[in-house]
């Protein structure tokens, strides 16, 4: 009897331990597919090289929508370049859960008016690295017309989950948001423009 | 002293009697008396010769300079009502991009004679105190194409003596492109002013081109498109205009800048702003440890009380 019950524990232990495996593994597939679905569209996305206008469209008009092109049935503004973290990365229009499976969204705002916030999941190549940035350290984002607009890291910081307040206050022309640990806490990265 | 008192209170007395009337004699516009308008069409000190204008009657001014929206601009009452001459100004190209869409009738035309003078009323019998708006078409002459931009005028005006002026001058301001070259494009974008209202946005606009006031295409303008569009190839030589179709919640104001169109909306309603939501954006790993360890545990659980089972028997 004490046997099989002790055969009964390894089981169930082996069975939990195969559990844990494949969710780990689940998580990782999940990443390794958003990594790829990201850089698919980058690849489709035509951002022209050089901007056409003699005075660009946004200077005349901040408050213009950034314009957007639409691959595979979902809308970009743009792509997002983080030399120091490797990051080149196409940025979804608006935000939503299936959405941040396969790139980087908007979460608010526009270059334009530097009030800009981004959002992402922490898979490894999407912003799963925010916390290896250091003040200082510059990125780039270039709209749909070709225009591109260059920052500086000025901080970086931990908000709680329901610091909603602090994450929206408006001094900052860039902010980068992804969630730390258990999806509790947030990093957020705020840059200016240069 | 008291005949002194007495005379203080008489005088008084007829000081305050008389000032009201004092300020109506200047305050008072007489609605019966007959205005004009007269325009001095001129750029780069060349006088524009038979350039043609309209005008429409905005709104009609009441004797104390209350402004009553006239047949057609019904929808600008309220505004023409509570605003100053600096912000209605401002609508002209809003105001007459109404004209245009809903094919009011201008209450007269006329062209320029050789000095560049064109005096309102034309054919009209008679002009009366209101509030017009002139608007011109382009004109050529020379090597160039002028057009300017579309104003309002109040008549009676403020002169600077304090009197009313029923005969009032404009000098409306051109700008000119050269004639040469057949093709013009005319672009059209739209902005939204709705922050945190954004989810009460129409999921498109449609938008018509008019060419000489009359309706010549209409695209509809939407996310897709990133609410902007751009004819190309149009005739240089023939007057082109952007009116939008109404949007409900929403104001909009046109503005022209050369051949640059900017249609803005502005959420007008008094509801509470959306409430912001912040998604989590973290992957779930903590079963992974947990599940792990408890796998762990069991296992060796189960090893030891093998173990133990063995020796027992």
């Amino acid at each position: 009897m004490k046997n099989k019950k002790g055969n009964m524990f390894i089981y169930a232990g082996l069975v939990m331990i195969a559990a844990a495996g494949i969710f780990a593994g689940y998580n990782f597939y999940e990443s390794s597919k958003a990594a790829k679905s990201a850089a698919d569209v980058s690849q489709q996305l035509h951002i022209p090289e050089t901007v056409v206008e003699d005075v660009p469209l946004y200077v005349s008009y901040p408050e213009m929508e950034m314009p957007t092109e639409t691959v595979d049935g979902h809308r970009y503004i743009g792509r997002l370049e983080i030399p120091v973290l490797n990051l080149e990365l196409p940025v979804m229009e608006e935000w939503s859960y299936d959405n941040f499976k396969i790139a980087p969204c908007r979460y608010s705002g526009t270059a334009y008016l530097n009030n800009f916030i981004l959002a992402a999941h922490n898979y490894r190549y999407h912003f799963g690295t925010l916390n290896n940035l250091s003040e200082g350290d510059k990125m780039s984002f270039t709209d749909m017309d070709g225009n591109v607009f260059e920052y500086e890291v000025i901080l970086k910081e931990v908000l709680e989950p329901d610091a909603i307040e602090d994450l929206l206050a408006g001094q900052w022309d860039l902010t980068l948001f992804t969630c730390v640990g258990n999806g509790s806490h947030r990093m957020v990265v705020r840059c200016k423009v240069l | 002293m008291k005949k002194f008192k007495l005379l203080t209170v008489f005088l008084v007395l007829l000081m305050v009697i008389s000032l009201p009337s004092a300020v109506s004699a200047v305050g008072e516009i007489d609605i019966h008396k007959k205005t004009s308008i007269e325009i001095l069409a001129a750029a780069d000190d060349a006088a524009l010769n038979g350039a043609e204008f309209e005008i429409y009657l905005v709104a009609s001014i009441g004797a104390d300079g209350t402004k009553t929206a006239a047949h057609g601009f019904e929808y600008y009452e309220y505004y023409v009502e509570n605003n100053n001459m600096a912000d209605i100004q401002k609508m002209a190209g809003t105001i007459e991009s109404h004209a245009v869409q809903n094919g009011v009738e201008p209450f007269d035309k006329g062209k320029t004679d050789s000095n560049g003078l064109l005096t309102f009323p034309v054919n009209a019998l008679e002009m009366l105190p209101g509030l017009y708006l002139v608007t011109n078409n382009n004109h050529i002459q020379g090597d160039y194409i002028y057009s300017a931009e579309p104003f309002v005028v109040i008549v009676p005006g403020m002169d600077d003596d304090g009197q009313w002026n029923y005969d009032v001058v404009s000098y409306p301001k051109f700008s000119k492109t050269p004639a040469d070259g057949l093709y013009v494009d005319v672009s059209v974008i739209k902005i939204w002013k709705d922050t945190n209202h954004e989810k009460h946005r129409p999921a498109e606009v449609t938008v018509n081109l008019y060419k000489d006031k009359n309706i010549y295409d209409t695209v509809k303008l939407d996310a897709s498109n990133s609410w902007r569009y751009t004819w190309k190839h149009l005739d240089k030589k023939a007057d082109w205009s952007v009116a939008e179709e109404f949007s409900d919640g929403y104001t909009a104001t046109v503005e022209k800048d050369g051949t640059q169109y900017v249609i803005t909306n502005t959420y007008k309603k008094d509801t509470p702003p959306d409430e912001p939501e912040i998604p989590k954006t973290g992957q779930t790993w903590w079963p992974v440890p947990v599940l792990f360890a408890c796998g762990l545990l069991f296992v060796v659980i189960g090893l030891y009380r093998r173990k133990t089972g063995e020796y027992e028997e």
